[in-house]
């Protein structure tokens, strides 16, 4: 893995350059539709829009919108004109890999967030509070429902990100595709294993779930000493670092 | 030096493009790759710049395996394929952004360049048309002073007079140091421009040699009739039979690469024969 911070800043600032207009484009679509749907559910509910249903806005259009951006990133190596140019460009696949990852991760959540809070700036003062102060969401505050929304991001931002270098074209579609046929996969999967062991009906379990199964007329559960949230979490973190650490290998192996 | 090692490529499911290839390209040479449509020419290029893997062998530039992408590999090779892609940026822009990646880009020779090509130095490039994008690329590629320039089809989309502008930049840019490899079916196109012939013909190379050695051994004549000459291959012409023969006395004729490379894919065993067996006794 060959990695020079000269080259790297050579390679962002050409990106950069040549991507700015799109990247703009894209925030102000990105504010568009966060604004309408903010203004629409304003406008329909009497309720205020208050912190909780904010939070279930930002979690949503995170994860949709954040996906759909990650999905165009490596799309152009689907063309075979533009795959030419980037893949021979003197620098590491390393680099390259690292230019696509932080705008797609890093510089995309700093981007939504500060975009979120811009449009709940200007239209929650719109909706009707009945006297009361008006309530933002707190990204990381007593509700950690916006940090389990970043993780999740991390997780589908991983296979989003891989299906944007595997995939020749159609990136989005096809890995949401892949994605649902696995989940599908992994549920029935592991319910088959599961139900093999107890040797039983225990209903459908995801991975990471308490059992619960009946013997006799004694119910039992296996459950986790502790909280699974934790493990839940290091599951999610470790699968995403596998899936980024295969989109760096299949960008490598990468044909034109 | 690039080195093609017993090198076999084949797509996905389908059969093998190439079996076994060994092709040496030496610097201080242009050669012209000729082949017929779909023998391969493009992914020989394309697995000579790492850019398409083999199935078994392999290829090097300067000893180092070209398949790994390696900046030090890339910012010594520059690579014009048939269709281009030119990003919405102007010519400054683009220069200040790329050049950078090739430690031997001289500017003064790339603004040189484009003024032979009559390119508009101030342009956006996609406003470009495409025949003015490519001469774009082909400046920048001659300027990057890469030592191996890989070139598909790059006339392809040139008018007349651009096709001689290239010609001229081409033999002028040649130098000791550099190896320039163009691929082509237009053979007019590259005459009197390159010094060794590479054909591409039923998935192996069976010709790398260099004119003047051809012409050592084959000589290029026109007949009004074939008969009582010891005739090798020939085509019918207004003017007469356009004909090769062995070359027994040592006369001095150019090379007709259109005439040459007919004859070779026309599976001319006694002309091939001729060329190997002339290539073992240079190998002596």
């Amino acid at each position: 893995m060959q990695f020079s911070l000269k080259r790297f800043w050579w390679l962002f600032k050409k990106h950069t350059a040549e991507q700015y207009k799109y990247y703009l484009m894209s925030v102000a679509v990105l504010m568009g539709i966060m604004a309408i749907f903010i203004t629409f559910l304003i406008y329909s509910e009497n309720q205020p829009f208050d912190a909780g249903k904010q939070t279930i806005m930002f979690i949503l259009l995170l994860l949709a919108t954040g996906t759909i951006f990650t999905s165009t990133v490596f799309a152009h190596l689907g063309e075979k004109r533009k795959a030419i140019a980037a893949l021979t460009l003197p620098a590491s696949h390393f680099e390259k890999y690292l230019v696509g990852w932080l705008y797609s991760y890093v510089f995309f959540q700093l981007v939504y967030i500060a975009c979120f809070y811009l449009v709940l700036f200007i239209v929650l003062p719109l909706d009707d509070w009945g006297g009361k102060e008006i309530e933002y969401m707190a990204l990381f505050g007593t509700d950690d429902a916006p940090e389990v929304a970043l993780l999740l991001f991390l997780f589908l931002h991983s296979i989003a990100f891989w299906g944007s270098i595997f995939f020749e074209k159609w990136h989005f579609i096809k890995t949401t595709f892949l994605f649902i046929l696995v989940v599908f996969a992994v549920v029935l999967l592991n319910t088959g294993v599961w139900q093999t062991i107890i040797d039983g009906d225990i209903g459908d379990v995801g991975p990471f779930e308490n059992i619960n199964f009946m013997r006799g007329e004694e119910l039992y559960q296996v459950r986790f000493p502790h909280d699974n949230e934790f493990l839940m979490r290091l599951a999610l973190v470790g699968t995403a670092l596998f899936i980024w650490a295969a989109a760096y290998f299949r960008l490598r192996e990468k044909e034109v | 030096m690039i080195h093609i090692n017993n090198l076999s490529f084949g797509y996905k499911k389908g059969n093998l493009l190439f079996q076994n290839l060994e092709l040496s390209l030496s610097r201080g040479h242009i050669y012209g790759l000729l082949g017929k449509n779909g023998a391969g020419k493009s992914t020989l290029l394309k697995n000579m710049i790492g850019l398409a893997y083999p199935r078994s062998g392999s290829c090097t530039i300067d000893g180092a395996d070209v398949s790994k992408r390696s900046p030090k590999v890339l910012e010594n090779l520059y690579f014009i394929p048939e269709e281009i892609y030119v990003p919405s940026l102007s010519t400054a822009k683009f220069v200040a952004n790329t050049a950078c990646f090739y430690p031997k880009f001289n500017e003064q020779e790339f603004y040189g360049y484009l003024a032979e090509f009559e390119v508009p130095r101030h342009a956006i490039l996609d406003k470009l048309s495409f025949g003015q994008q490519k001469k774009f690329m082909i400046a920048f590629g001659l300027a990057s002073n890469t030592d191996f320039i890989v070139m598909d089809e790059p006339t392809n989309g040139l008018d007349i007079p651009s096709k001689v502008q290239f010609r001229k930049i081409i033999a002028s840019a040649l130098t000791e140091e550099r190896c320039m490899i163009i691929s082509t079916h237009q053979v007019r196109d590259l005459e009197s421009l390159i010094d060794t012939l590479v054909v591409l013909h039923n998935r192996e190379v069976v010709v790398n040699q260099e004119l003047d050695k051809i012409a050592e051994k084959l000589l290029f004549t026109t007949l009004s009739s074939t008969e009582g000459h010891e005739v090798l291959y020939a085509e019918e012409s207004y003017q007469g039979k356009h004909a090769i023969l062995p070359n027994h006395d040592g006369i001095y004729s150019r090379v007709d690469m259109e005439l040459f490379f007919n004859a070779i894919i026309s599976d001319n065993q006694l002309l091939l024969h001729m060329l190997k067996s002339n290539q073992l006794e240079n190998a002596i």
